[in-house]
């Protein structure tokens, strides 16, 4: 990135790189001290506001390990895909903290072969699709972060985006920023308090779940179209399926073919048969890291259907999030559970 | 050669002028004979502001009855490759009644077609297209049914994007291999220029505009090299066959393959790409027994597993690294093995699109790399 | 089978066999199992002959060689009855014929088997993975027999037809024995849409199986970007 425009930068860039450094002494730490395989995180990606996974296996892949307001992957992925021999190390934020503790639940990985460094988030993740929907066109050539706005560059202009606008839907109303499981953490300096921001106090101030009541209100023709007009974009490329750290099935159901269950054409029919098996699938399990919306080529906005399943979740059950051992809300029976839905009044 | 050619093909006549405001008209007169593929604004009914963020595609437009202004853009994001090769396509639907079984073979007219605006990255991917589906022993007619109606005007390129690399596969922002016929944008005008034998029809059309003056040609050739300064990334790929074939067994597609996540997005943006699945739609089945089906083949993905997993359950490439090897060899050593060219044409939209921003040109440098380091090691 | 999908089926009948197609299919998949299921008079539609076959002009004046394993003894069936068809039987020499099973029950074609066991001009060995109470013959994996028979290299060639893991293990053995890359052939399966060259999975390295197979040399094998 451009080092020495962002220098300008106030508290914001010295927070992304003071959390950097720290974070790449702790990697070292680990690669010296433990028995790891590889640790996971980040480097810079090939285009502007970009980052890609990166295997840190020695030393002297620390130099490439950044931490930006981009990281835009649930990096729990990748450590389904691997066998591993030794323990593992990963740079996580809280969302993914918990897709990872939903793993460990469903018995998918041992707590002891991962060592979690976790990082608070202060306003959340940057999704790279809103940013696009929001300068069409053109593309980005440059961007730099500024406090809480974002400075794009692209063919024609200049542009300052609020965060607010371009931040992921789930970061902008989330309450849990500091990791709750860890073996590591990134601790940031109370004194360097990020720049007030309204538009995003907003979001701090209101239920976690505000979008989703709202959309709740709406009148049913109003919020189909709405998904039709979302889904009819998919392409059934399966990018969000595979950013999801929680759809591990050896054979997904759309993969299936004896029975076939999908037919596999891309009509709208398909879609939304697609996607909502796969949320239903994540019912009770989704973390609401949004990694499945940041991972769409195409800009699907997918977010409100697994926000609204952790909104039922909180609603019947009074779960915020899965907690390291407990049994899976929907996997378990418990006498007081919410019965309406078996007989229900409407 | 760009910029090189002989005499006849830079002389002054070659090059026909349309004014900017005249270029609805001429898009008028061809849509009189043509059906037209457009750069247009996704959502049809927009305003005046909204056309900012109101995504560009490639669609059909009747000019003569819609409001249309031409709109400006670098490349369109989705390549034109579905008017050809849809993402799902009939190849026949079939009446049965108890052991009678009637096929329609799907013979739907075909108009005569332009594709308008294109770059040079996609026309040169319909020549891919055109040998691949022309090998062999069998020709592919669901694809020439459209494409031999399809005649293609392109614009050369005047701005290429970061991720562009037209100019490493043997293409150029101003090359116009794969044209019908193209047009350069200067300021108040463009240039026509006829390029194939089927270009020709063009002719009447533009007969009528006047001749480039030298000072119009001399402003083309300063932006065509302003376009190629612009692509910044310059691969040689003269032995990246051979380079390859070294490499078959190394880490290197190991270590690509665990950052990926194996979807389908690069191919399915690829205008390439062309691996397909064929599906069986039954579509209604009344009480009586009579049932109407359909075969339709669908966009597949080398990147998925079931794209060749047996029914035995064996599966050659059930190892992501396979996977992540079969796209690159089959674009850069396959495909000259077999064809003599290369299959990407450099136009970056798997850049653009990869959900663990993967690079193919970083793949290629590394490749390189590490084939010269073998090569010396020997 | 409409309203289901295709497969791809070798033809198990030979050339000689003049009034009929034979296709022997095992149910594995969604199409094969619909086969199964279906009744006598069932209208199915195919398309092809797709691909290649064994090399015969090749062979003619030699010995052969026929390994098979499983199903996929299918077009080996077609090939073993072109060969002692009695216009043709005088074009080869000596033939060997290894063939195994998992167990009795999985062998194909039993009553022409036992009748090319009865005849005095070829070697039929037949052979299941595990000891069986009402199994005589040959005990053993098909790499493993083929040691045991060992038939000679000399001015001839190895026809190999058989499930991955066979081939893996039987090819060392062929060369073991003498044979060298030309002499070994094999028919190779992978999963198949179009059966035409344009779907574009059955490849191996810059060969599709449907066209430019689904028999190869090992020697063209060899030449091939395959994990073969």
């Amino acid at each position: 990135m451009e080092q020495k425009e962002e220098n300008k930068e106030i508290e914001k860039i010295g927070k992304m790189e003071e959390i950097q450094n720290s974070l790449k002494r702790i990697v070292k730490q680990i690669l010296l001290e433990e028995e790891v395989e590889y640790v996971l995180g980040f480097e810079p990606g090939p285009l502007p506001l970009t980052a890609a996974p990166l295997f840190i296996e020695s030393e002297d892949d620390i130099e490439r390990l950044i931490w930006t307001d981009y990281c835009n992957l649930n990096l729990v992925k990748f450590l389904l895909e691997q066998p591993h021999t030794k323990k593992v190390g990963i740079i996580l934020k809280n969302c993914e903290i918990h897709s990872l503790i939903v793993l460990i639940n469903e018995k998918q990985i041992k707590r002891e072969d991962v060592i979690i460094i976790g990082v608070p988030c202060d306003y959340g993740i940057i999704d790279l699709n809103k940013i696009k929907k929001i300068i069409g066109n053109s593309e980005i050539i440059k961007g730099s972060i500024e406090g809480t706005k974002i400075k794009i560059l692209t063919h024609k202009e200049e542009q300052i985006i609020n965060f607010d606008k371009i931040l992921s839907d789930s970061c902008l109303f989330c309450k849990n920023k500091i990791p709750d499981e860890f073996d590591y953490q990134i601790e940031v300096s109370a004194k360097k308090q990020t720049p007030n921001s309204e538009e995003l106090m907003k979001y701090q101030k209101i239920d976690e779940y505000q979008d989703v009541i709202e959309f709740e209100a709406k009148a049913a023709q109003e919020r189909w179209n709405y998904f039709t007009s979302e889904l009819e974009k998919c392409t059934l490329c399966m990018a969000c399926r595979n950013a999801c750290p929680l759809c591990y099935c050896k054979i997904c159901f759309i993969d299936q073919n004896q029975p076939q269950w999908f037919d596999k054409n891309d009509d709208l029919s398909e879609k939304v048969l697609f996607h909502m098996t796969r949320a239903l699938h994540l019912a009770g399990r989704c973390a609401g890291c949004d990694a499945c919306s940041r991972a769409c080529p195409e800009g699907v906005d997918i977010h409100l259907i697994y926000k609204k399943l952790r909104k039922s979740v909180r609603d019947r059950w009074n779960i915020e999030k899965v907690e390291l051992g407990s049994k899976s809300v929907l996997g378990s029976y418990n006498n007081e559970d919410p019965q309406e839905f078996i007989m229900s009044e409407e | 050669m760009e910029g090189t050619g002989n005499q006849n093909q830079n002389s002054q006549d070659c090059f026909k002028v349309i004014p900017k405001e005249e270029l609805k008209i001429f898009l008028e007169r061809l849509n009189k004979e043509y059906k037209l593929i457009l750069p247009t604004h996704k959502n049809k009914d927009k305003s005046k502001e909204k056309t900012k963020n109101n995504e560009l595609i490639f669609d059909y437009v009747d000019v003569l009855n819609e409001e249309y202004e031409f709109p400006e853009y670098q490349n369109i994001r989705i390549a034109p490759k579905k008017f050809l090769f849809p993402q799902s396509e009939v190849l026949f639907s079939y009446e049965i009644e108890g052991n009678n079984i009637k096929i329609a073979e799907k013979g739907a007219e075909i108009n005569n077609q332009i594709i308008f605006g294109i770059r040079n990255c996609d026309a040169r991917s319909f020549k891919i297209l055109d040998t691949f589906f022309s090998s062999g022993k069998y020709s592919d007619p669901y694809y020439f049914n459209k494409r031999n109606h399809t005649l293609l005007i392109g614009i050369a390129c005047n701005e290429p994007m970061t991720t562009c690399f037209c100019t490493s596969v043997n293409g150029g922002p101003y090359s116009v291999e794969g044209f019908d016929a193209v047009l350069y944008e200067l300021p108040e005008k463009y240039l026509f220029q006829i390029i194939s034998p089927n270009g020709e029809k063009f002719k009447p059309y533009v007969e009528s505009y006047s001749n480039a003056s030298l000072e119009d040609l001399k402003l083309k050739d300063q932006n065509a090299s302003h376009a190629r300064e612009q692509i910044r990334v310059s691969l040689n790929l003269d032995n990246i066959e051979m380079e390859l074939e070294g490499l078959y067994n190394h880490e290197i597609w190991q270590k690509i393959a665990r950052t990926c996540l194996k979807c389908g997005a690069c191919s399915y943006i690829c205008p390439t790409c062309h691996c397909f699945d064929v599906q069986e739609k039954i579509e209604k089945t009344d009480i009586v027994g009579k049932s109407i089906g359909k075969r339709v083949r669908i966009w597949d993905t080398c990147q998925i597993p079931l794209f060749t997993l047996e029914a035995s359950g064996h599966n050659p490439r059930a190892a992501g690294e396979k996977r992540t090897r079969q796209r690159i060899y089959h674009k850069f050593n396959y495909y000259l093995k077999n064809y003599d060219i290369l299959g990407c044409v450099g136009c970056g939209r798997c850049i653009q699109v990869c959900p663990v921003n993967q690079d193919i040109r970083k793949t290629l440098v590394k490749v390189q790399e590490i084939a010269k380091n073998v090569q010396e090691g020997d | 089978m409409f309203g289901v999908g295709e497969s791809p089926i070798g033809i198990a009948s030979s050339p000689t066999e003049e009034d009929y197609l034979l296709f022997t299919v095992k149910k594995t998949g969604k199409v094969t199992s619909q086969l199964h299921s279906a009744k006598i008079g069932k209208k199915i539609g195919i398309r092809g002959p797709f691909g290649n076959g064994w090399p015969m002009q090749e062979a003619e004046g030699k010995n052969i060689v026929i390994i098979g394993g499983g199903f996929a003894f299918t077009t080996l069936r077609s090939l073993i009855v072109f060969i002692l068809n009695s216009d043709n039987r005088k074009k080869f020499q000596n033939i060997t014929i290894i063939y195994g099973c998992r167990n009795p029950g999985e062998f194909c074609y039993k009553s022409e088997l036992s009748e090319w066991e009865k005849m005095n001009d070829i070697g039929v060995y037949l052979t299941i993975d595990r000891a069986h109470p009402n199994w005589d013959k040959k005990v053993g994996f098909v790499p493993t027999i083929t040691k045991e028979v060992a038939p000679s290299p000399q001015n001839s060639l190895a026809f190999v037809c058989g499930p991955p893991i066979m081939i893996k293990y039987t090819l060392p053995v062929l060369r073991e024995l003498g044979f060298t890359d030309p002499q070994i052939y094999l028919s190779l399966e992978r999963r198949m849409k179009c059966g035409i060259g344009k779907c574009g999975r059955c490849n191996i390295g810059n060969k599709f199986v449907c066209i430019d197979g689904p028999v190869f040399s090992q020697a063209e094998l060899n030449t091939l970007l395959s994990d073969e």
